[in-house]
């Protein structure tokens, strides 16, 4: 990254870290972070057309959404939905452990918040796997008479094969999204490991935590719209 | 945007501010975090609970989303620092709430009102109840 590398003509007097293209640190950050938050509007945007997808099917089908989001577990959505709070909680002392210059908050909160959006996963995993076994699929591969013959009752009006390509998608791309963050969250523990990030410098830690609290944000959206259905 | 770029520039290079503008990073005390943390989980818990009890479907969806914006609320503040940090970020996240707000209702005009410009397009009958398989007919 360009912002590592210090130049020798000014640094005498300029941070380590700042860019020769910046005239300080607090314009560097404040730039990066610019940065996150287009990329941040940008993602509610992306996910803006996968709730609208959900509005216009639930007008459509009110009743197959009553009915079929009895064949989700709720009780894992709301295991998931701790797991990103909590993930989230310790992102956020992640960043506060990096302005109080902490190299072991901030290393042990990242690995924290690495470990339940693994656990995330691994919930995620079973739901879907689950899901696979008893034909509860997206559009055509949506299979009742399987579901029925594993004693899931599936026999649900109007469109369920919809409800679960709504279900698949919208939960595929946050899954998605979850697994981006782990990846990230690797990159940053060998960051802290190597030392990279201080009090001063500390804006690529800010700009995951930024991203992580985006993709906790859809979920607290995504819980109630598609596991809470009245 | 360049503007203020060159504003936070002048006002570190000046060195004498402290607080949430200037260099230094706003740091919250440890409690803040953590009742945060805890109003979140409550609201979780409301939220299945609002579920459970069954409301009537229209108050049940309105109460559950607004306990999901308060709990984005408090998330947007407080965990992603809007509350502190420039105001400039809040704006690009408030515009892409309202493009956001802007493809919703125009989408819904379309959909819900479409009977009123061309009967034949509508998706819902006179008495409003579902023309679902004319719908799926015409796809």
């Amino acid at each position: 990254m360009s912002q590592q590398t210090a130049h020798a003509s000014t640094a005498g007097h300029h941070p380590k870290y700042l860019a020769h293209h910046f005239e300080s640190m607090a314009q560097q950050n404040a730039a990066g972070k610019l940065g996150m938050w287009l990329f941040l509007g940008q993602e509610v945007l992306f996910f803006s057309g996968l709730f609208l997808a959900y509005i216009l099917a639930r007008i459509f089908y009110p009743e197959t959404f009553l009915a079929a989001h009895e064949l989700l577990d709720w009780k894992l959505g709301a295991l998931n939905t701790v797991f990103l709070l909590t993930s989230s909680l310790t992102m956020a002392l992640a960043v506060r452990g990096a302005q109080v210059n902490s190299q072991k908050q901030m290393y042990w909160n990242i690995m924290a918040t690495l470990i339940l959006g693994g656990a995330f996963m691994v919930v995620k995993y079973f739901e879907y796997t689950h899901k696979f076994h008893d034909g509860l699929l997206p559009g055509k591969l949506f299979d009742a008479a399987k579901a029925m013959h594993n004693g899931v009752p599936a026999n649900i009006p109007g469109a369920p094969a919809i409800f679960f390509a709504i279900y698949f998608v919208m939960t595929g791309t946050h899954g998605l999204h979850v697994l981006i963050g782990m990846g990230l969250m690797i990159w940053l523990l060998i960051r802290i490991k190597r030392g990279d990030f201080n009090s001063e410098n500390h804006v690529y830690l800010e700009n995951v935590g930024l991203y992580w609290h985006i993709v906790d944000l859809i979920w607290i959206f995504l819980f109630p719209l598609l596991y809470l259905v009245r | 945007m360049f503007e203020k770029l060159r504003s936070l520039a002048h006002k570190s290079a000046s060195a004498s501010h402290s607080g949430d503008h200037g260099n230094e990073p706003h740091v919250l005390p440890l409690k803040t975090y953590f009742v945060v943390f805890g109003s979140l989980l409550v609201l979780t818990i409301l939220t299945v609970v609002v579920s459970v009890i069954g409301l009537p479907p229209t108050l049940s969806i309105v109460v559950a989303m607004a306990v999901a914006a308060a709990k984005a609320t408090l998330v947007i503040l407080w965990f992603m620092h809007l509350k502190f940090d420039d105001r400039f970020y809040s704006l690009i996240f408030i515009i892409s709430l309202f493009f956001l707000v802007l493809f919703f209702v125009f989408t819904a005009m379309d959909v819900l009102t479409r009977g009123q410009v061309n009967p034949e397009e509508s998706f819902f009958s006179q008495d409003g109840t579902l023309l679902r398989q004319e719908f799926m007919k015409k796809k």
